[in-house]
């Protein structure tokens, strides 16, 4: 059963389909911060991520007749930015480091470890602003997941679509991003409290 | 054969997509080993904070832009259409008045015959000098005697060069990716 967001949505997306162009704003507005914190992350440039924001619901707007609406318009929507994103960061020749050569310990047995845990290294807002700093820094691959899942709060079956990836892919991507994003931080705050 | 869980483990346990056995197989780990207790906080706190990382908030305009171009059939809006042409139009109506400027000054190209105006403005090369060396001094003459030549003196001649400037800035703005008119939409 479609929860009462959707429902809206639906109506609204008649509406558009109907000829009343001006219901698409409420989409926008609904919509445009949460693509254009994926597109910033992905793109890493908040004027060319706008522009590609902008691309994308342009695009989702030309191609309304081909959404069928057995997903939400978020995830339609943030798989259209996904594709012109990537296609973007592709451009740019980008070459990413295998995903095993950035991870120390991926996804592998945990080592006997007697440092500080992240809490009590460090107070919640300062972790919240040194993660957004530190996804920046991920691979592609684990970022965009990570930032689907947690930022937009897409589900993973919705990350799956967005990524055009399996479930399973996702559920280990978003794994490798968690793990590898506690080693930074770790590694991080250890160093901040050694040295102060 | 190492003492701890994984990381798949524990993050699944976390989730709560772990089968039944296997969440008492890690229920029971965590009663006696600290690590992978610290471990699971870790993951848990991690996940409470990324769900507060904050989103980034679209430019004040952003909408008005996105709906300009649907109601406009996708495109830029008909306005900003016609300046960017005629910003390149401009562009190009330079680059072969320079190119001009060039051909002149090193006497590829003899305006002699020309009478008024162009004679006025041929004369300024003259005394600068036909050669390439020459080419700094020639541009001090082409702006002192060609700009009123070319736009007219008085107002006319103003907002032509204006016109030029702003049409310099649109061809930048676009092939330099300055985004200055991009982000005065």
């Amino acid at each position: 059963m479609k929860n009462t967001a959707a429902g809206n949505e639906d109506q609204i997306i008649a509406a558009i389909r109907s000829g009343n162009a001006r219901a698409y704003a409420v989409l926008v507005d609904r919509y445009k911060d949460r693509a254009l914190s994926l597109a910033v992350r992905l793109v890493g440039d908040h004027d060319e991520a706008e522009e590609l924001v902008q691309d994308a619901f342009v695009n989702a707007y030309r191609k309304l007749d081909q959404f069928r609406g057995d997903a939400r318009f978020g995830t339609w929507l943030h798989r259209i930015l996904y594709n012109l994103c990537m296609t973007r960061v592709a451009r740019r020749k980008e070459r990413m480091a295998s995903l095993d050569s950035l991870e120390e310990n991926p996804a592998g047995m945990l080592h006997e470890d007697k440092g500080p845990s992240i809490q009590e290294m460090v107070e919640e807002n300062e972790l919240v602003a040194l993660l957004s700093d530190e996804i920046n820094r991920l691979p592609e691959t684990l970022k965009a997941p990570l930032l689907l899942f947690y930022v937009d709060e897409l589900k993973y079956e919705e990350v799956a679509e967005v990524m055009n990836i399996p479930m399973g892919t996702v559920k280990t991507y978003l794994h490798r991003g968690r793990n590898l994003l506690r080693q930074r931080m770790q590694a991080k705050l250890r160093n901040e409290v050694e040295y102060s | 054969m190492s003492n701890h869980m994984t990381t798949d483990e524990l993050l699944e346990f976390l989730d709560g997509t772990l089968p039944d056995s296997g969440k008492r197989v890690v229920e029971e780990h965590l009663r006696t080993c600290f690590s992978c207790r610290r471990a699971l906080d870790d993951f848990r706190h991690l996940d409470s904070s990324l769900r507060k990382v904050p989103l980034v908030q679209a430019s004040r305009g952003f909408t008005g832009n996105v709906m300009s171009r649907v109601v406009s059939g996708g495109k830029e809006p008909l306005t900003f259409r016609l300046l960017t042409g005629l910003s390149y139009a401009f562009a190009m109506l330079i680059v072969l008045v320079i190119l001009g400027v060039v051909f002149v000054a090193t006497g590829v190209i003899d305006i002699r015959s020309g009478s008024g105006e162009a004679n006025r403005f041929q004369s300024a090369f003259d005394t600068a000098s036909s050669t390439l060396d020459a080419i700094p001094t020639a541009m001090t003459a082409w702006i002192t005697e060609y700009i009123p030549f070319a736009f007219g003196s008085g107002s006319l001649g103003i907002t032509t060069a204006i016109l030029v400037v702003v049409s310099m800035l649109f061809v930048f703005d676009r092939l330099v990716g300055w985004r200055i008119v991009s982000r005065l939409r």
